[in-house]
């Protein structure tokens, strides 16, 4: 094993691959103040691409409850027990990833959850961290809270499933960074399901092959954002291509929020995967469990996030705006004034969207119709 | 007139050596004794009479990892007999659960020999490398059980509707017009066709990670489970049609090894029981 640098950790860490980082990763933000976990991205990517025989466990993409939703049962909770001790000195980690997890038989610290595991994926959906007592009243954070989290797979940088296979049949895509199961090179040694520390890989029980979320790519090839980015109502995601952290661009969406303003965190950045779906935090929910969540970034993206609020970041503001308004994979973005304008790859305006929206006044009578108007905005 | 009786210690010594010599090379050996006419793909045959059985130790596999420290499958027992144009393996083993339905997190009972293409005693014994190739002869429980549908691993499943599945999965017909779904079987994955009718694969391996099944398939398996056991009967051509053949023939001498998988102890790939150097096959 050689060591690769990770900057979500700060440091060199053990990879059975050489470091190497695609030209674009295809990455996503998530705003979890907005999601309401209505389950249609769940729904976009199972009618798209999990609804085949043999595929009916399958959620490449699923939503849980935070504090005591799962899917498959308490994954990231065996994450945690797996890496132990998980202490930060700044921003570098300092702990065990799964990647030094491994003990003296294994390459990865990894577990293969038990079938039964699988078979609840709305277990602990929209419970609370506590209950109501007589007397509680409002506060940020919220004395009893739980939030939404939309998961897919996270196309990371260093996954473990592609360094677990024994026979590299799990690949990186040079062009946009997707991670992929080649269905023809499979064997079903389910090495891969055991070390994905975020459990997104699945078993299809008739082709007896591995699958997981493969990034839309037929969509990212034209130029499009992936379903579940695409059908989501309450525009909390946006999916685009980011570049290497080392010489970001401030234009691109997604490296303006990761890199720039650092408001959105990657998941779980211990497990060492380098993982490419960025969550803005929710500000309802207390700082500990965020920063477990999160890691040492949550405290400033939560203020980041209030300052948004206080219209104190307007090009934070504007691509906030530009989150569920094109299908298309936006490669910059620009504030003008009002307006939030979004171009593709090749810089061509694809989408404008003002800051604030516009509000008209209809008169109280409608002459035309000879009625009393109920509703005049 | 010579005292031969005083050399009479150093002759005995001699003879018994000589006595003992190839009882010695037999120990490790497994002989492929020549029978006549067909040999039937059938465990229970009463021809296995005729076969020497040889009971070979497995040991941890700590060569590659993931290792196994602690395989379920503790020896296996080898019986080989040819009739100058196939040559057959019976290879048996305790294992008191069926393990030949693979879910959501469980593994194939399974087995595999393992011949070197050339017989050079410098190919590694686990899985050879780059330029000395072995071929692999592997069974899996549930290439055994017929095109393996969904109700058959949980019968209480309920799914409203599946695009193009007016066929239904549970014949091969079924899959093949559902096959835009079936993304393993559309890219031809050896591993996800809806039937296995040779009930074994033919595989080339140049070292760890490298397995490939060959294009051509010569061989066929067939296996019986007891309470307490399997066993399982290989054929093959010696000379297979289009295929890659081992150095292999009657009255020739060649190194063979074997591997046993428990699905039940999750144990696949790497994770499996192995005979720890490579034997010797007799082929008389």
């Amino acid at each position: 094993m050689g060591d690769v640098f990770n900057w979500q950790i700060n440091r060199k860490m053990p990879f059975p691959y050489k470091e190497h980082r695609p030209a674009k990763q295809a990455a996503w933000v998530f705003d979890l103040n907005k999601c309401i976990g209505c389950q249609t991205c769940t729904m976009a990517c199972k009618t798209t691409w999990t609804c085949g025989r043999g595929q009916e466990q399958m959620f490449w993409n699923n939503v849980e409850t935070k504090p005591y939703g799962f899917f498959p049962l308490a994954w990231d909770q065996k994450l945690m027990e797996l890496l132990g001790q998980q202490t930060w000195k700044g921003a570098t980690y300092q702990g065990k990833t799964v990647f030094e997890a491994g003990g003296t038989s294994e390459t990865i610290g990894g577990f293969l959850p038990d079938e039964e595991d699988w078979a609840h994926p709305n277990l602990g959906e929209d419970e609370t961290s506590g209950t109501a007592t007589a007397g509680m009243g409002f506060s940020l954070p919220h004395l009893i809270w739980m939030y939404h989290m939309p998961r897919i797979c996270n196309h990371c940088t260093y996954p473990a499933c592609l360094a677990a296979c024994p026979r590299k049949a799990i690949y990186k895509r040079s062009e946009d960074g997707i991670v992929l199961v080649d269905q023809s090179r499979c064997r079903g040694y389910r090495e891969c399901m055991r070390a994905c520390p975020y459990k997104k890989i699945f078993y299809n029980l008739v082709t007896k092959v591995s699958e997981k979320c493969i990034g839309c790519y037929p969509l990212v090839e034209e130029g499009d954002q992936s379903r579940c980015s695409e059908g989501c109502i309450g525009k909390i995601r946006l999916m685009g291509l980011k570049v290497n952290p080392e010489h970001y661009d401030p234009a691109n969406p997604i490296d303006f929020l990761v890199h720039e303003k650092k408001l959105a965190l990657p998941l779980y950045p211990q497990s060492g995967t380098e993982p490419n779906v960025y969550y803005i935090p929710p500000l309802h929910v207390p700082l500990a469990p965020l920063q477990q969540v999160f890691g040492p970034g949550a405290a400033h993206a939560q203020e980041t996030y209030k300052r948004v609020r206080e219209g104190k970041e307007p090009e934070i503001q504007a691509l906030l705006h530009l989150f569920g308004c094109t299908h298309q994979i936006l490669g910059k973005f620009q504030i003008q004034g009002e307006m939030a304008i979004g171009y593709d790859a090749s810089g061509k305006e694809i989408v404008k969207v003002p800051l604030r929206e516009p509000i008209h006044l209809r008169k109280r009578f409608d002459a035309e119709r000879d009625v009393a108007r109920l509703n005049i905005t | 007139m010579k005292i031969w009786w005083k050399k009479l210690p150093q002759v005995i010594i001699l003879l018994a050596f000589l006595l003992i010599l190839p009882v010695l090379a037999l120990a490790d050996t497994i002989v492929s004794s020549k029978v006549s006419g067909d040999i039937p793909l059938d465990p229970a045959w009463k021809g296995w009479i005729n076969a020497k059985p040889v009971t070979l130790p497995l040991s941890p596999q700590k060569i590659a990892k993931p290792y196994n420290e602690n395989p379920s499958i503790k020896q296996i027992t080898i019986r080989s007999l040819h009739n100058g144009k196939n040559i057959a393996f019976a290879l048996e083993w305790k294992d008191s659960s069926k393990d030949s339905l693979p879910k959501e997190v469980s593994f194939s009972d399974a087995c595999a020999i393992q011949i070197p293409i050339k017989n050079d005693p410098a190919t590694p014994f686990y899985m050879g490398k780059t330029k000395k190739p072995v071929i692999l002869l592997h069974w899996k429980a549930v290439w055994g059980e017929g095109v393996v549908d969904v109700p058959k691993l949980y019968p209480n499943v309920q799914a409203d509707w599946y695009p193009n599945g007016d066929k239904g999965f549970n014949t091969a017909e079924g899959w093949k017009h559902g096959k835009r779904y079936l993304a393993g079987y559309a890219a031809d994955n050896p591993i996800s066709t809806p039937t296995h009718p040779n009930g074994a694969e033919e595989l080339l391996a140049e070292g760890f990670g490298t397995l490939t099944t060959t294009p051509n398939q010569n061989v066929k398996a067939k296996a019986v489970k007891t309470e307490n056991s399997w066993k399982v009967v290989f054929i093959r051509p010696f000379k297979g049609e289009g295929s890659y053949n081992p150095d292999w023939a009657p009255g020739k001498t060649t190194l063979i090894n074997f591997a046993v998988w428990d699905g039940n102890k999750q144990e696949r790939g790497s994770r499996k029981g192995i005979v720890k150097e490579w034997q010797t096959l007799q082929i008389q």
